[in-house]
Parts: C-alpha cells; structure tokens; sequence
C-alpha cells in the first residue's frame, strides 16, 4: 500500500479514537450585546438601612424553546445572584460594588462580579442588629454536540462521530449573617458566557468575617452561616444516558463571639482540545 | 496519488464552508427589547446636601451605543455631621435579546436594585452606568 494512504488512514483512525469527555460548555454571547453595567455604592450612616439586590441572565446558544429539550449542539446558561441587608439602627458603613457584563467572556473574565464590605456597630441602647443574606446561583445545560475542537470542523466532527456529551450542571455559593458587631466581606464571581467552547464555566465565592478594630472590640459578634454546592451529570457521546454523576455540598453555621472566619469556593468546568 | 487529492480537497471544501456560512449569519441585526430605569426619593428630610448627575444617549449613529450614567451623592450640610432624614433609591432593567433573524429569546436579563437609607447619613452615593450596543 502506498506509505501517504496509510498515513492518511491512521490519522483518520487517531481521530476517531480521540473522545472528550463532557463538560460544561457555555452558550456565546449574541451579538446584541455590548451590554456592561457597572454600579457603586458607598454609604455610611447612624440609624436603619434596608437594601435588595437581584440580578439574573438567562442566555441561549440558539434561542429559547417554548417546550422541549435542547437541540444537539444547543447550550444554555441562567445565573442568579440575590444580596440582601437590613439594620434596625447602629452605626453601618458600606461599600459596594457590582459588574455585570453580559458579554463572551474569555478565561478570567466574568458576567457578574461582585464585591461588598461591610462594618457594623450596635447601638446598645436599641439592641439592634445588622441581618444580611447573599447568594450567587450557576445553571449550564447543553445536548450532545459534535466536537469541533479536535478537527476545528463540526462537519468532518459528525462523519468519523466525535461528539461531546450532554451535561446539566448547578453551583452554589450563598452566605447568611447576623450580627451586631463586625465587618464582612463577600466576594462573588460567575462566567456564563464563553467567547468559544474552550471557556469553562466559573464560579467563585469568598466570606471573610472579621472584628472591626475601631469599636476597640477584638471579636465580631453575631451568627454567620455558608452554603457551597455542585451538582453535575454528564453523558457520552451523542446518547442520552449518563456517564457519570458528581456532586458536593458544603455547609457552616458558627456563633458567638468570632475573632477570624474565612471560607471560599471556587468551581471551574471546561472541554479542552486532547 | 488522485484519491489523496480528491480527499484533501473535499477536507479544503469543508473547512471553508461553515466559516462563509457564519459569516453571513451575523450580518443581521438582531431583535432587542430594553427596559431600564432608575430613581431616588428623598423623605422627611431635616438637612441635607443632594448632588444628583444623569447622562443619557438615545440617539445615535449607527454602531453607537445607547448608554446612561447615573449618580446620586447624599451628604450633610457645611457645619453639620449628618444628613437627617430616608432616602430610598430603585434601579430597574429587563432585557431581551434574539440571535439573526430568530425572534426566539436568546438572552434574558432582568435586575433590580433596592435600597433605603434612615437617620443620620454621613455618606451615601450610589452610581450606575449602562452601556448596550450591536456589534456585528
């Protein structure tokens, strides 16, 4: 046999053998979107502060389905992120900051990215207390898709049937505090949307509870509770049935008096080329 | 040696083709629908100095995006250490977006923000901006 065809064939025989294994693959951003949101808030004040935050993105790799399951190849992406906080009185000062853009992403950037710390003291007079709650929610979902990343080529993908598998994925980073003295830090981060299919999807979540020094108290005093989780199925191949399953959850709740509290979650799923 | 070329070109062929046909997918403007609003009261104010700024562009050439810029700074008057009085500020925005020609919803975006402020407030200043173009 002449020596080009055979090393024609076992190339082709490379690339069938070549298989990925599913992950999360984000839909692209549409081409409406330049969109960017930045938004700031710093406030200090002696009495009562209520504040409600909410912020959600939905997006569709190929528009969205009245009923029905995805197409083959079809991704989507819904990201949730909730912050709430009241005081009944005492002394709060805040900053805050949170950027949203909607926009692909690639790696290292993210759609939402928020930031947010905060120093109380109670008014002992009053008794009054700081409550506040934050949660950053990641849903991906995608159907099979033919693998363009081995042979840049979804065509030439589905004729030697190299696929991607389906996946449903969820991540969670949530935090709930109670508190009448102390500063708080939180960190939220999510990428939802990926410039091209080797973007994984992130999310991250940072607390940090500490004592604030000025009030001349070395502890903070309150409660504060986390929540972290990952729920993951995947397929193989172009089939409906599942390959593998993975999940996490992760909880605290302390109380009392808190002198250092410090917990972060990062969660990162991608493809990449073999 | 014919078949190899036959084979290599038809894998020419079929690399091209999905870049042209991509290409001409995204020389649509797509279907958009875009809320967004913001506002600050102020309530049973005893003293207070107030700096507000509001930019907005709605009209504009092709490929310029709309955008607007909001800010609202609350502080006390010269000679006190507090503002008195509630502020309460709401940002709003709901967004939806299709791909090409496909009125189906491609992208939803929906947020709000609350806030309320009481008492003696020695700061508050809340600012946003908005930026949203087509990029084809």
């Amino acid at each position: 046999m002449n020596k080009k065809i055979t090393v024609v064939i076992v190339i082709s025989v490379i690339l069938m053998l070549i298989t990925i294994a599913a992950a999360d693959r984000l839909p692209n951003g549409t081409n409406t979107t330049n969109r960017q949101m930045p938004s700031e808030s710093y406030l200090e004040v002696i009495g009562q502060m209520s504040s409600h935050q909410v912020y959600q993105l939905d997006t569709y790799s190929n528009g969205s389905h009245d009923e029905g399951f995805l197409d083959q190849g079809e991704t989507f992406s819904s990201v949730i992120y909730k912050n709430d906080m009241r005081t009944n009185g005492g002394y709060l000062s805040q900053s805050k900051g949170l950027k949203i853009d909607e926009g692909p992403q690639q790696k290292g950037g993210f759609n939402v990215d928020s930031k947010i710390v905060s120093t109380y003291l109670t008014d002992p007079e009053l008794g009054s207390k700081m409550s506040s709650s934050d949660s950053l929610e990641l849903y991906t979902s995608g159907n099979a898709s033919s693998s363009e990343l081995v042979v840049r080529n979804p065509v030439v993908a589905d004729i030697i049937d190299d696929y991607i598998g389906g996946f449903n994925s969820y991540y969670k980073g949530a935090s709930a505090v109670d508190m009448t003295s102390g500063q708080i830090a939180t960190m939220a981060r999510t990428r939802s949307v990926g410039s091209d299919d080797t973007v994984p999807a992130e999310l991250r979540y940072l607390i940090g509870i500490h004592p604030d020094l000025s009030s001349g108290m070395p502890y903070a005093a309150g409660t504060a509770s986390t929540e972290f989780a990952m729920t993951n199925e995947e397929g193989a191949g172009n089939t409906t049935e599942l390959a593998s399953t993975k999940s996490m959850a992760d909880s605290t709740t302390i109380d009392g008096q808190i002198f250092r509290f410090s917990k972060s979650f990062v969660v990162t799923s991608g493809i990449e080329p073999n | 040696m014919p078949d190899i070329r036959v084979f290599i070109y038809i894998l020419i062929i079929f690399s091209l083709t999905p870049t042209m046909i991509h290409a001409d997918s995204w020389s649509v403007s797509p279907a958009f629908d875009d809320h967004v609003s913001g506002s600050t009261s102020l309530i049973n104010m005893e003293s207070v100095a107030m700096e507000s700024k509001l930019k907005i562009r709605a009209v504009g050439e092709e490929g310029v995006p709309a955008g607007i810029e909001y800010m609202v700074s609350i502080g006390p008057i010269p000679g006190t250490e507090a503002a008195i009085g509630t502020v309460r500020t709401d940002f709003r925005g709901s967004i939806l977006e299709a791909r090409g020609l496909n009125l189906n919803e491609s992208a939803r975006n929906v947020w709000r923000d609350h806030a309320m402020v009481s008492g003696e407030i020695v700061n508050f200043m809340k600012s946003f901006t908005y930026t949203s173009g087509i990029t084809l």
